[in-house]
């Protein structure tokens, strides 16, 4: 079989172990970006039926297991880390969508203290501490980690839902709100909730 | 007295699975399917007192927030009860946004933070989706040889987390974390000491003199060190125990030892040559 360099991109991802990013694909293999991406393109083709896919993810590119098998494969792994808990999970999205933000932030969006929830998160390794924001008593900044992006399976940050088109109570209620808007004389609009 | 939804079985089955008081209210607005843009205040906050209510009863420990909630909330419903006051502005503290004449309404601020809330959790339910998604699919984990990594590493490539993680995971690897440092011990040079270390090693190199280099303490050196060492050079030099010789610019300085007996008569020509071992330096 020749070297070519779609086997050669396939050798380096199953070595890695972790995801590689189109800058160190090509200089290990001393390519072009635009050869490289063709290269993924054709190696994606090959591993159509195969039960491995490659995957872009967090910021790079890596090879893992079709979901079809993962009543398998989790049969023979030790099982994922548990889910995120309800707080954890919200606290995070507040942060992914708002960084760098701080605690006090995040707590005025939630309504909760949230101590436990970020010493949580950074202990999963979810968020990082970001530097601190220059006000009086320079609270610590948090931003979320290359492993958030792995955990939701998300190529980059810009892979989250939209703010405002997703959330079905907002598109609901904008609708049906839009008349008693007028009539209520809230001064209320979508944006500005996302100052 | 509690409005009929709030003593059903479904609800209150749910008690205490609320993050905080804004989740609780989201609940009871989609529950009672009330519109967050006009809401029915008074009735919102009986549920959410009984709320309050069950779930101490339930001797749940209720956290503060809840209280502060239902402060806000009876505020805001007497608040409604009264006529807007005609022209005052920016007196209700609730977020002052009706700054140009036109009252605001007291749910506004609740209202607020509420839409801002409930959308988040509309994304954090999104994510939930992804997370469960992600969990179907496997990958390798992390070869062993992770620890090699490709040397040096190009700027940008790693990052001060990623460095800091590394250190701490070589400290780790070498037990740093369980033998603390209980005594650094201090290493005593005086000038004094260092003056005779020059007059003897000066002395046993004879005439063909010592390179300065040879004096320098070895890698690492404390920095005390090494200004001990000039010092002493330049204390010697002045009462003339050595003398001091740079055959090029730059070039290697030489040590020379001079017996006692030659001693005075250099004293005031050398003064010169030590501020070049001064510079050197």
């Amino acid at each position: 079989m020749p070297v070519d360099l779609p086997r050669m991109v396939e050798a380096l991802l199953f070595a890695a172990g972790e995801p590689l990013t189109v800058k160190e694909l090509v200089r290990t293999t001393e390519t072009e970006v635009e050869a490289l991406h063709a290269a993924i393109r054709t190696l994606r083709e090959r591993y159509e039926h195969s039960a491995l896919q490659i995957v872009e993810i967090a910021g790079g590119f890596q090879l893992a297991t079709r979901p079809e098998y993962a009543p398998a494969v989790g049969k023979l792994l030790a099982p994922h880390a548990n889910r995120l808990s309800r707080p954890a999970l919200e606290t995070v999205t507040i942060i992914a969508y708002r960084q760098p933000c701080t605690q006090a932030e995040i707590e005025a969006i939630r309504g909760v203290a949230s101590d436990a929830v970020l010493k949580t998160l950074t202990e999963r390794d979810m968020i990082r501490e970001a530097g601190r924001k220059p006000t009086p008593g320079r609270p610590i900044l948090y931003a979320t980690t290359d492993a958030f992006l792995h955990y939701f399976g998300m190529a980059a940050i810009d892979d989250l839902p939209a703010l405002d088109e997703d959330d079905e109570m907002m598109a609901e209620a904008t609708e049906e709100a839009t008349t008693a808007l007028a009539a209520a004389g809230v001064r209320i609009d979508g944006e500005e909730s996302s100052r | 007295m509690p409005p009929a939804g709030v003593a059903s079985p479904l609800l209150t089955v749910q008690i205490g699975t609320f993050e905080g008081p804004l989740d609780l209210l989201l609940h009871l607005v989609r529950a009672g399917r009330m519109d967050i843009f006009d809401l029915p205040i008074s009735t919102l906050c009986d549920q959410y007192l009984t709320y309050l209510r069950a779930m101490e009863e339930m001797d749940l420990s209720v956290a503060g927030e809840f209280f502060v909630m239902a402060a806000t909330l009876l505020e805001i419903k007497s608040r409604m009860l009264l006529p807007a006051p005609p022209k005052e502005e920016g007196d209700d503290g609730s977020g002052g946004e009706g700054g140009d004449g036109e009252p605001e309404d007291p749910r506004a601020e609740l209202v607020r933070r509420l839409l801002e809330y409930g959308k988040y959790q509309g994304i954090a339910e999104s994510l939930r989706d992804r997370e469960g998604e992600r969990r179907q699919v496997f990958f390798r984990s992390r070869a062993e040889y992770s620890g090699a990594f490709r040397t040096p590493p190009r700027f940008g490539e790693l990052s001060a987390e990623e460095l800091l993680r590394t250190l701490e995971r070589m400290l780790a690897a070498v037990g740093a974390g369980e033998r603390a440092v209980t005594s650094v011990r201090r290493q005593k040079i005086t000038l004094r000491m260092k003056m005779r270390e020059v007059v003897t090693l000066a002395e046993r190199a004879g005439t063909e003199g010592l390179n300065l280099s040879r004096l320098l303490p070895e890698a690492p050196f404390a920095l005390l060190e090494v200004v001990l060492l000039f010092l002493s050079l330049l204390e010697l030099l002045k009462v003339g125990t050595i003398v001091v010789a740079q055959e090029e610019f730059c070039g290697e300085i030489r040590v020379f030892f001079v017996p006692e007996n030659e001693r005075a008569a250099l004293v005031d020509e050398n003064t010169e040559e030590g501020m070049v071992v001064a510079d050197a330096g």
